[in-house]
């Protein structure tokens, strides 16, 4: 019988059949130890992570994703059972602008003790499938709801209220003589008014035919409540805008139960500081709206310096400990309308709306400084660390967000090489660096 | 001879015979325009683990090896008329992560394109 030559073929055409179908997977799948190291992988995980690692290196898993997605590390760590699923098609955003966003979902198994299978697959489409069908989702859902929790009234085309219907008076408490000739920020509570400029607002409207917006909202007697504007655009037969229709909603119950997930989505689980994705949406309007109205608005890119070495002698938790006082340090530093973000590992970003290149010095220098002289509590005794900063600030160079990662990013290269813990600029401006920082903290105060 | 992974010209492939491009002791793929596949030769059909017949003729990055169809790989060859770079990279040759180096060649003296593959001496 020559059936032992025939299974021996068998075998080997199987085994090659086996391998075509794993190359050609249309999702990407890895096998690692519990700390990240790879065993196997398949072609497609490789396309997906390529771009993610300088020279080529994919040794461990967790280090490839760290600068996009540095909580998986930790994920893994903290997940208890003996096997299950670590997370589901948790999100990960590889690039930085909305505009072909990469996303990948990224889905973790503890098979044993010692074995992860990660699942990476490539979601950039459906992602911003789903930003179109939300925008829709909310219109609609401006039209469907009952009537009676809504403002209607109307805008000229310079944005001022014309109109006016008792539905604002029952909703807002404001009568008609109130209102006619006020912008919308007629509604807004006192502090929303530096980030919610109605112009702005309405030039938004211009561009897009429509825009949906929610911030906190203050009645004539003062009840603060969370509302959600729509504005549409109103247009001639020739098509020039006459002016704008706007529904306006007290929606404060909606927004105590979405709170928690809103947080859970945009913060670092980590630091509480905003993450990565949601930095990038704030970031690209800021830049877009600083762009419109010729306003300043400078960046400040930073890292804890060595940090793998921290991590090395004190381990990965005092490593965490020594992020999360960075972020709490800038946290403290900050005004409202400042955001500190983590853009991954131990690198972070912050945006500074209305500041110039000189300013945004200031303010890293005192950062830089307060992380200095911080002492920080871990479980292996007390630790310092410190940072170098990068500044970068829109101008003729910079005018869009990636323009002012990569000078910032360019401009911490320098602090790095100039022997760290210290704080570089983009461009040298002698003058700017000079100005004091309560000269930043007055401009703020200026309602437009 | 050491050297012939960097050195070797993409006219000088194209003449080769099956049997001196078999002998070769790096991978090469040629295909033409449309990304079909020309040559296999015996060193990748050895470290892939697939034989030339399940290869030839196939759309190189979308049925053979999607692992370079992104814009560091097959992007390249689309974006420039002439192509001769050497780029570190990681293969996952039979679902092992493999370290290489690959050669990108495109000339438009030649009416087929090269992909080279070497894997590093490390491993």
């Amino acid at each position: 019988m020559s059936t032992l030559n025939t299974d021996r073929n068998d075998v080997e055409s199987e085994y090659e059949a086996l391998l075509s179908f794993m190359y050609l997977s249309p999702v990407g799948i890895v096998r690692s130890d519990k700390s990240g190291f790879v065993d196997m992988m398949n072609p497609l995980a490789a396309q997906l992570l390529m771009p993610l690692v300088r020279g080529g290196n994919i040794e461990n898993i967790f280090d490839t994703l760290a600068s996009v997605a540095p909580e998986l590390r930790n994920l893994v760590a903290s997940f208890e059972a003996e096997r299950g699923p670590v997370c589901e098609n948790h999100r990960v955003f590889v690039t930085l602008t909305k505009d072909d966003a990469v996303v990948l979902a990224c889905s973790i198994i503890k098979v044993s003790a010692d074995v992860l299978m990660m699942v990476l697959t490539d979601i950039s489409r459906q992602v911003a499938a789903e930003r179109r069908a939300r925008q829709t989702e909310s219109w609609l859902a401006g039209i469907y709801t009952g009537v009676n929790d809504f403002a209607f009234f109307t805008l000229d085309a310079q944005g001022c209220i014309d109109s006016w219907n008792p539905s604002v008076e029952r909703l807002t408490e404001f009568r008609e003589a109130d209102v006619i000739g006020h912008m919308l920020s007629r509604f807004y509570a006192n502090d929303e008014i530096v980030l919610h400029r109605s112009p702005e607002r309405i030039a938004l409207t211009r561009d897009d035919g429509w825009h949906v917006e929610e911030f906190w909202c203050e009645t004539k007697a003062g009840r603060r409540y969370w509302g959600q504007v729509l504005v549409a655009v109103l247009r001639e037969e020739d098509c020039e805008i006459s002016g704008y229709s706007v529904v306006l909603r007290d929606i404060t119950e909606r927004k105590i139960h979405s709170d928690n997930l809103a947080r859970l989505l945009t913060t670092d689980h980590l630091t509480g500081v905003t993450n990565r994705a949601h930095f990038f949406e704030i970031a690209e309007s800021e830049v877009a709206r600083a762009g419109r109205h010729g306003r300043a608005l400078s960046l400040v890119m930073f890292d804890a310096d060595h940090f793998k070495r921290i991590n090395d002698a004190a381990g990965h938790q005092a490593g965490d400990e020594v992020l999360k006082r960075i972020a709490g340090e800038a946290k403290a530093l900050l005004r409202r309308s400042d955001i500190v973000a983590r853009l991954g590992g131990e690198e972070f970003v912050l945006l500074l709306p209305s500041t110039t290149a000189g300013e945004a010095m200031v303010v890293a220098e005192r950062l830089r400084v307060a992380v200095e002289q911080a002492l920080i509590e871990t479980a292996v005794g007390q630790l310092k660390a410190t940072i170098s900063l990068g500044v970068a600030s829109l101008g003729d160079e910079t005018q869009t967000l990636q323009d002012l990662l990569a000078a910032a990013d360019h401009a911490l290269y320098n602090a790095k090489q100039a022997g760290r813990n210290c704080v570089r600029g983009a461009i040298a401006e002698p003058e700017g660096a000079a100005l004091s920082v309560s000269a930043r903290e007055e401009g703020d105060a200026i309602p437009t | 001879m050491n050297n012939e992974f960097e050195d070797v010209r993409i006219t000088e492939l194209a003449e080769l015979s099956a049997e001196r491009l078999d002998a070769l002791p790096f991978g090469v793929i040629e295909f033409t325009p449309d990304a079909i596949v020309t040559v296999y030769n015996a060193t990748e059909s050895r470290n892939a683990g697939l034989s030339p017949q399940r290869v030839l003729g196939k759309h190189f990055f979308e049925e053979v090896a999607p692992c370079m169809n992104n814009f560091m790989v097959a992007q390249r060859f689309d974006d420039v008329d002439e192509l001769d770079e050497i780029i570190p990279y990681v293969l996952t040759l039979r679902m092992r992560p493999t370290p290489v180096r690959l050669r990108l060649m495109k000339a438009q003296s030649c009416a087929t394109r090269f992909v080279l593959i070497e894997r590093s001496t490390a491993n």
